[in-house]
């Protein structure tokens, strides 16, 4: 099955085409990178998805969920994470896991097992009682990732999730992506870092509003003959006409 | 002279140590990098030398003033960009940068020429709200009203964070346009691969300065030679390399996984019959020079 299908999926501000006729599958337990200079139109085509903005035209499913009729439903069957917005800082760690929990209507029971589970994987469990606000940037990314699949969603979206963190907790939170993929929880990220986008099972660039490129990593450097991921977007991003 | 002197400074906020012992030089036409990730003490450092935070202990100069004592002086001298972005959202992209100008008794036509590279960019939508502007724009505005009355010392606390590759390139060309013209500049970073364009860069930890040199010498100084491993399984491989009595780390970088070696480690075609075994195909093992990641890295296993 596709987690996500769109099909010419658009979405215009006025006489401003955000996202232009978008159309591409992820595959169940993908990890996908969707990728893009800034104002290329990934945040709004991520805001459809997630049914939180309605499409100007074209189709899209997320979770089987169509994105015009069946947004409540797609927000119960997606986690959520991204650098700006992910955890409450003034309320202490298993709070949060708690209220998020809640949200996505674990039982008591489940909770209380996930909770420890979580805790436990994160090495987390002298944090238990402690302020989110008071860890430091990588712990909290680790956290609010777990923290955004501990329904078990269908699919992930990531939006920034490694922004600023240091190089061995931004490769220790790719594991933890892995782990997810490797459960069958489809990944959807966004992500500044190039040599991320190689630890991809696709990636799709957006130049303008629309997917120029989509393939594996290996074969997108073979087609635009670069010798990195870096290469394939400066190329591509560069084709770039509209104003930011 | 120099344009940045900063000698044992120390800053504490309660029991937090946000700086230990922090000593560094930017010379004149100097283009300084400070790099690490987030809560390394960066922006605290670029708080004292705006005068904006007095260290605990230590000092420092900035244009040869003395930040405790001359902060009134300091303020006309340089220019700063705040990691936070920090122009007026509802403010035109030509009523930013004509306030920043007004406020340092300058006009905008003065220093035209200064910063004529990087607003033409961006002066296609001149009439546009700031708050409008995508993030690689909101930094080359952010950049030009730092600019506007011509500082003798930028001061830019992690102006590409968030912004895509293609404006990140872009916005280090414009850095190198300017200390061609004798500004010193200090900047920080959490992307490793911007090292490169530095001439000199420090390494940033918890509060702490590690290695400071040109991003060569810093690479050089690694201790353990690099090898990068491949092979078609690359998710298995990270796990497989890893529990190689050999190994001293390993981790992902891009399309390959890099790998340091134990003093004791037995020789790499032990390891590659192991990972044969185990399944692997394709497996490529080659030596790689470390880079200012590599370094890093190993700052964190200290």
């Amino acid at each position: 099955m596709h987690v996500i299908e769109t099909d010419k999926l658009t979405k215009r501000f006025g006489n401003f085409t955000a996202v232009d006729r978008i159309s591409f599958r992820v595959e169940s337990g993908e990890i996908f990178g969707f990728l893009g200079a800034n104002g290329a139109g990934k945040t709004t085509a991520m805001r459809m998805l997630c049914g939180l903005s309605v499409p100007t035209s074209g189709k899209a499913t997320v979770a089987g969920y169509d994105v015009y009729k069946k947004s409540e439903q797609i927000k119960k069957h997606i986690g959520y994470m991204s650098q700006k917005f992910s955890l409450y800082a003034d309320l202490k760690v298993w709070e949060n896991i708690r209220l998020f929990g809640g949200i996505y209507g674990l039982s008591e029971k489940r909770l209380a097992d996930k909770t420890d589970e979580l805790l436990h994987t994160l090495n987390l469990e002298n944090e238990r009682n402690a302020l989110v606000g008071s860890l430091p940037l990588g712990w909290k990314q680790k956290l609010a990732f777990s923290v955004a699949i501990i329904h078990e969603p269908a699919i992930v979206f990531l939006d920034e999730p490694t922004g600023g963190v240091d190089p061995v907790t931004r490769r220790q939170f790719w594991e933890l992506i892995y782990d997810a993929s490797a459960r069958g929880i489809t990944v959807f990220a966004t992500t500044h870092y190039m040599d991320e986008a190689e630890y991809c099972n696709r990636v799709s660039i957006m130049v303008d509003g629309r997917i120029e490129a989509l393939d594996k990593p290996s074969v997108l450097k073979e087609t635009y003959h670069a010798e990195n991921m870096n290469e394939v977007f400066r190329s591509l991003a560069k084709k770039a006409t509209r104003g930011e | 002279m120099d344009s940045v002197v900063v000698n044992h400074i120390v800053k504490t906020y309660g029991d937090v140590r946000a700086l230990t012992d922090i000593s560094l030089t930017v010379e004149a036409g100097e283009l300084f990098g400070l790099i690490g990730p987030d809560g390394a003490g960066k922006t605290t450092l670029f708080r004292i030398l705006t005068t904006l935070l007095l260290p605990d202990s230590g000092s420092a100069l900035v244009c040869g003033l003395d930040v405790a004592k001359d902060w009134r002086e300091i303020r006309t001298r340089v220019g700063y960009m705040p990691g936070r972005f920090s122009l007026y959202q509802d403010l035109s992209v030509e009523e930013n940068l004509s306030f920043f100008a007004t406020v340092f008794n300058t006009t905008v036509k003065e220093n035209y020429d200064l910063i004529r590279d990087i607003y033409v960019q961006i002066e296609p939508f001149k009439n546009r709200r700031a708050g409008k502007l995508s993030g690689g724009m909101k930094q080359k505005l952010a950049l030009c009203c730092a600019l506007i009355h011509r500082p003798d010392v930028l001061l830019l606390d992690e102006p590409t964070t968030g912004v895509d590759p293609v404006s990140r390139v872009e916005f280090w060309d414009m850095l190198d346009r300017l200390k061609k013209q004798g500004i010193g500049i200090l900047v920080s970073t959490p992307y490793m691969d911007e090292a490169s364009r530095c001439d000199r860069i420090a390494l940033m930890r918890d509060g702490r300065c590690f290695t400071t040199g040109s991003p060569g010498h810093v690479c050089q100084s690694f201790q353990k030679l690099v090898y990068s491993v491949r092979s078609a399984n690359m998710y298995k491989l990270l796990a497989d390399v890893r529990s190689w009595p050999g190994t001293y780390a390993c981790y992902t970088f891009g399309d390959s996984h890099h790998l340091t070696l134990k003093d004791d480690a037995p020789n790499l075609e032990n390891l590659e019959t192991c990972l044969k075994e185990k399944g692997h195909t394709d497996v490529l093992l080659n030596p790689v020079k470390p880079g200012v990641e590599d370094c890093f890295m190993e700052l964190g296993a200290n």
